[in-house]
């Protein structure tokens, strides 16, 4: 069914606008461009915060991308459709997701990926199709990022970066479904495949291992270990399905020898979840001979070059990567909103804090200070 | 292009005497205003800081935060304003932009506010207030005037009135069904009362002086009028106010006057008084009552001008030269003022120069 397709005008709406690398946001008025072809006008609902937001938001490596709108994990409302847009009507309720689905693609088509080549992961703060960006200010264009950009009341996405939910569901909580959680419960599920009675260890316990951390749990694992520096953690952890907790900087052994001692010879998997590559060798380190698993699912904040011992690879373990949890997000993402809907996951314990829009810069410094999993931010209505 | 030479009027120590002074203003910033002042309020403020009497005093110091004028320039970033609208420019003239407070435009709460004189400005500078020729602001804190409102009658507004319609909007005394009482009727009570009315209010104002009654009734509007040492008056007034926007900053006893107000209802402090208050705790607790306080306003709430000329809300004043400035401000301490001296800077600074 076609939406009515009256031309929509730009509108003038506040977003919280980085000048430039690691300064605080500044609430600006900036203008939002009408929605092009296959692209939808959302109105944000809620944001949460993601690590990932913040690790680009303090980069120095794409000073040319400023001013630029960040935040990518979004619920909204469709404000306006472009042409070509069949699937969404005004008034839908969606989540915007990082990577896009286009469904035609190889990548699509295949069944074992999803790294679509038309609306993959952007880099370059503009929209996939025309390579220009839908914000400006006095007249001057406003960066995206990863083609989503909600620290904004209004944004534009493309219609294969939206999942259509029911509107029933809280839409300020199944934002942390539009890459957080998702991603932890995908590389338990999907990415590895967590067997019944299997034993699991996860380096970091963020709202990404917290995930996984469930994911395995829900799979039937017998122990599940996490890994983390924040004595905190532990008690969260133990809430997600976390068996045993290691704090290294209380141990005098490598961590990877205590893990080896409590799974008998070494994890079935391992998730690498803290954004470090030396935790990827220590997760390698961490699993078993033979059959061992490494899942990496960290954005590295420096060094972003992995290397490990080819022994470690030759007696039989597996590294992988994971972007997404590899879920594909029209294809799959309605099943975790389901399982959401249906209590079967659990989502709102990694809410730790809810502020409204105006506090946006108080979230990234709770981000900063590690003093939060995920903060929800909440836009006017 | 370089800074800009001014003529201002300045004290230059704690005499707080006012005498002519060429002051620089910054080369127009791609985010500024570049104004041409044609009034200035005289606010108490200005008085105590000529006279160092807040210890904080940085001489030259040229007071004024209560600016109307015209544009004459807009840098090149600046999209709200063009030459020749009229504009005025209130406490503030720059904050950090980015904490809480500035997202959600209360300004006055940064903890990087830049005041409109006596203050250190990003560039190092200290400002420079209203009672010169020109100013240069950051858009952020330039207020647009309406059409109706006039710029001299307006030009209180931007410190006694946001400072009065600031609580109003804050605690919910902005509805025709609340009754508000006003204490004390001088530059920030007058214009208390008129936006009470605005928003449809009922209004007493509580005063001490008695021969005040004839002029809160007939000419400002307020509903009813209460003596505080009058104990009948008082009496009769007991429990009847939601709210009271204390602008006095003498010390007077408080307790009574918080018998006025309703159960769960708010005194407002406006005014600063010179010594500590008494606050007996009985008589806030007795009815859950609440003792508040309000400083200025931020930006979001220079939507009161709006209001203002909606409504016909402007201030009683009397237009003085430069020249009477120093006279002005002995009377301004003696209280023989009804109620706010505007100096006619447009018309008469460069006389005061030449």
């Amino acid at each position: 069914m076609a939406a009515a397709s009256s031309p929509a005008a730009a509108i003038t709406c506040r977003a919280a606008v980085a000048w430039a690398p690691g300064q605080a946001l500044v609430m600006e008025e900036v203008e939002v461009a009408p929605p092009e072809a296959m692209e939808i006008r959302v109105k944000v609902v809620s944001t949460s915060i993601c690590r990932s937001d913040v690790t680009q938001w303090q980069s120095t490596a794409q000073t040319d991308l400023f001013p630029r709108i960040f935040g990518h994990e979004a619920s909204g409302v469709v404000e306006s459709v472009g042409e070509g847009v069949t699937e969404f009507e005004v008034g839908d309720h969606v989540l915007t997701v990082f990577i896009g689905e286009c469904m035609s693609c190889k990548h699509c088509v295949s069944g074992k990926s999803n790294m679509c080549q038309k609306l993959g992961l952007e880099r370059r703060g503009v929209m996939h199709s025309d390579q220009k960006t839908r914000f400006s200010l006095r007249g001057k264009p406003v960066y995206h990022y990863c083609a989503v950009s909600s620290f904004s009341e209004y944004t534009v996405v493309h219609s294969g970066c939206a999942v259509k939910v029911g509107p029933t569901v809280p839409m300020d909580r199944i934002c942390l479904l539009s890459c957080g959680v998702s991603a932890g419960l995908g590389a338990a599920w999907k990415v590895a495949d967590i067997s019944k009675g299997s034993s699991v260890v996860i380096f970091g316990l963020g709202t990404v291992g917290l995930s996984v951390a469930q994911g395995a749990k829900l799979r039937g694992a017998s122990i599940i270990i996490g890994v983390d520096t924040n004595p905190e953690k532990q008690e969260k952890g133990k809430a997600f399905g976390v068996t045993d907790f290691i704090n290294p900087e209380e141990l005098n052994e490598p961590v990877q020898q205590v893990v080896k001692r409590l799974t008998n010879g070494g994890a079935d998997y391992s998730f690498e979840c803290v954004g470090d590559t030396g935790v990827v060798s220590t997760a390698l380190q961490s699993c078993s001979d033979g059959w061992g698993l490494t899942v990496t699912l960290g954005v590295p904040k420096a060094k972003p070059e992995v290397s490990a011992h080819y022994a470690l690879l030759l007696s039989g373990r597996t590294l992988k990567g994971s972007l997404f949890g590899g879920w594909r997000p029209k294809s799959d993402l309605p099943l975790l909103v389901d399982k959401y809907a249906n209590k079967e996951i659990q989502v709102d314990d990694l809410v730790t804090h809810d502020l409204s829009f105006d506090y946006i810069n108080k979230a990234l410094e709770l981000m900063l200070e590690n003093k939060c999993l995920r903060c929800v931010i909440h836009m006017p209505q | 292009m370089a800074p800009t030479a001014a003529a201002g009027l300045a004290a230059r120590d704690a005499s707080g005497h006012l005498s002519p002074l060429t002051i620089s203003r910054r080369s127009t910033g791609d985010d500024d205003v570049v104004i041409k002042i044609l009034y200035c309020g005289i606010c108490h403020s200005d008085l105590h800081s000529i006279k160092n009497e807040w210890k904080n005093a940085t001489y030259p110091l040229v007071p004024g935060h209560e600016i109307a004028g015209v544009v004459t320039e807009a840098g090149k970033n600046v999209t709200k304003f063009k030459g020749g609208d009229k504009v005025g420019v209130g406490c503030m003239v720059n904050s950090c932009h980015s904490c809480d407070s500035c997202n959600q435009g209360l300004e006055n709460h940064c903890p990087g506010v830049i005041f409109t004189y006596n203050s250190v400005d990003k560039d190092g500078t200290v400002t420079y207030g209203g009672y010169s020729s020109m100013v240069v602001v950051h858009e952020r804190f330039v207020v647009r005037f309406p059409e109706a409102m006039p710029l001299d009658k307006g030009a209180p507004l931007l410190c006694a009135g946001i400072t009065v319609y600031s609580p109003m909007k804050y605690h919910g005394l902005n509805v025709p069904s609340k009754h508000v009482g006003v204490l004390g009727l001088g530059g920030l009570g007058h214009v208390a009362v008129k936006f009470a009315k605005a928003f449809g209010m009922t209004v007493t104002v509580i005063s001490s002086s008695p021969g005040k009654r004839q002029e809160a009734l007939e000419r400002l509007g307020a509903d009813a009028f209460v003596v505080s040492k009058n104990a009948d008056e008082m009496n009769a007034a007991t429990g009847t106010m939601d709210g009271i926007i204390n602008t006095v900053s003498a010390n007077i006893p408080i307790a009574p006057l918080l018998g006025l107000l309703k159960p769960n209802g708010k005194m407002i402090l406006v005014g600063l008084p010179e010594k500590p208050m008494e606050i007996p705790p009985f008589a806030l607790v007795a009815s859950n009552k609440t003792l508040a306080g309000s400083c200025i306003g931020g930006m979001a709430d220079t939507e009161m001008i709006d209001l203002a000329a909606k409504h016909g809300v402007t201030a009683e004043i009397e237009v003085i030269g430069a020249d009477y400035v120093n006279t002005a401000m002995e009377r301004l301490a003696k209280a023989d003022v009804r109620y706010r001296f505007v100096i006619d800077i447009g018309n008469t600074l460069k006389d005061a120069i030449e």
